[in-house]
């Protein structure tokens, strides 16, 4: 035998709705929490490495100063200064010895026209460092001297050549002084 | 009683807690989170700029070092140069090149028809220069052939030009001004 009244006071709500809301609330709370468990955790030893290599960084920065300080002290800057000079001084040196005037003769007399002779050479470092070659040349006119300065360029060694002067002898002949940047290692040995 | 109101007192028991954990994440967030990652942002920039300084320190440290290992070598190869490769005084000078000289043009069947020796006084450095000046007189071949022996013999002396004679033919009984120079570490007491 059952009863066949309803005897319930309140009105029905759908029970299982409201625990599935519960649940995702407490998942919610629970993935927020983790999140800042982890965040703590990750930033306070990300922190504590920055503090440690900042720290190390700038003790190694103080004793390469001091370092520094102490070496500067042990070096007597006129000393230096004076090597420097004298290196200088010892290179210009050894590179006038270590110029080949026989490669030079070669390419000059390689360039030389039938009709043109060389009255003097003389190699000089310009202010640039560059190598500057001023040759004296003897000829019957100036086509022999423009053949003897297109001849040189073409050799590869020398650039920006000009004839500087150039005046008649008495005995007719044009003596120019021909000048031009000598860079022998563009073009190459020219040879014993 | 509204429906939530009814829900809400119904589920207390799991809401309460689930609310002040709720708060309590949200406090974390706002208290400690937040300010740590803002620390942690200052701290890498204080790293960043310590790192920074010590790269700058560093390579300052190179070049002191280096200055300094360079002017020891400088040092090192200047002695040796001054020792091993120039003759240490004008008479060593003299003794290198005068004998030599003409000895050198003897072989090649060249006449010295001049020879100066003069110390430039004009000349400033560590160094001293003393400039020799030759007349030769010979065949073109026979004064390449010098100007090659010259310039591979091991003595230091220089060729700083050379001049053919006014009126001196290139191909044969050639005179040629040689301009030389060799360097020596005088104390300056060379007399004249």
């Amino acid at each position: 035998m059952s009863l066949r009244t309803n005897l319930a006071t309140r009105p029905f709500y759908h029970e299982r709705a409201v625990q599935v809301l519960l649940v995702i609330a407490a998942v919610a709370v629970a993935a927020i929490t983790v999140f800042n468990a982890r965040q703590l955790y990750a930033l306070t030893s990300k922190d504590r490495a920055l503090v440690a290599a900042a720290d190390a960084a700038e003790d190694k920065t103080r004793g390469l100063n001091r370092d520094i300080a102490r070496t500067r002290t042990g070096i007597d800057a006129a000393h230096v200064a004076d090597v420097s000079a004298a290196a200088h001084e010892a290179n210009v040196a050894i590179g006038q010895r270590v110029f080949s005037w026989t490669d030079l003769f070669n390419r000059l007399e390689a360039a030389l026209p039938g009709n043109v002779r060389l009255a003097s050479v003389r190699p000089e470092i310009d202010e640039q460092g560059r190598l500057v070659v001023t040759v004296g040349v003897v000829s019957k006119n100036v086509t022999g001297i423009e053949g003897f300065l297109d001849a040189l360029e073409k050799t590869g060694a020398f650039q920006g050549l000009l004839s500087r002067q150039e005046h008649e002898s008495k005995e007719g002949f044009v003596e120019a002084s021909v000048e031009g940047i000598y860079a022998p290692s563009n073009a190459g040995s020219g040879g014993r | 009683m509204t429906l939530l109101a009814r829900v809400a007192s119904e589920h207390r028991r799991v809401l309460v807690p689930l609310g002040i954990l709720a708060v309590v994440n949200i406090g974390v967030l706002a208290l400690a989170v937040y300010p740590l990652s803002l620390k942690v942002a200052a701290s890498q920039r204080r790293a960043d700029a310590a790192a920074g300084r010590l790269a700058q320190v560093e390579h300052e440290v190179s070049r002191v070092h280096a200055t300094l290992a360079t002017t020891e070598q400088a040092d090192k190869d200047l002695a040796r140069f001054y020792v091993d490769v120039l003759p240490r005084d004008v008479s060593a000078a003299r003794h290198q090149t005068y004998a030599h000289l003409a000895g050198l043009a003897d072989e090649h069947n060249l006449v010295v028809t001049r020879r100066t020796y003069a110390i430039d006084e004009a000349y400033k450095g560590r160094l001293q220069r003393l400039q020799i000046a030759m007349v030769l007189t010979g065949e073109y071949p026979d004064i390449r052939d010098f100007i090659y022996a010259l310039e591979t013999s091991p003595e230091f002396v220089v060729i700083e030009g050379v001049t053919v004679a006014e009126g001196a033919r290139l191909e044969s009984g050639l005179t040629v001004n040689l301009q030389l120079a060799t360097y020596f570490r005088g104390d300056g007491t060379h007399g004249s």
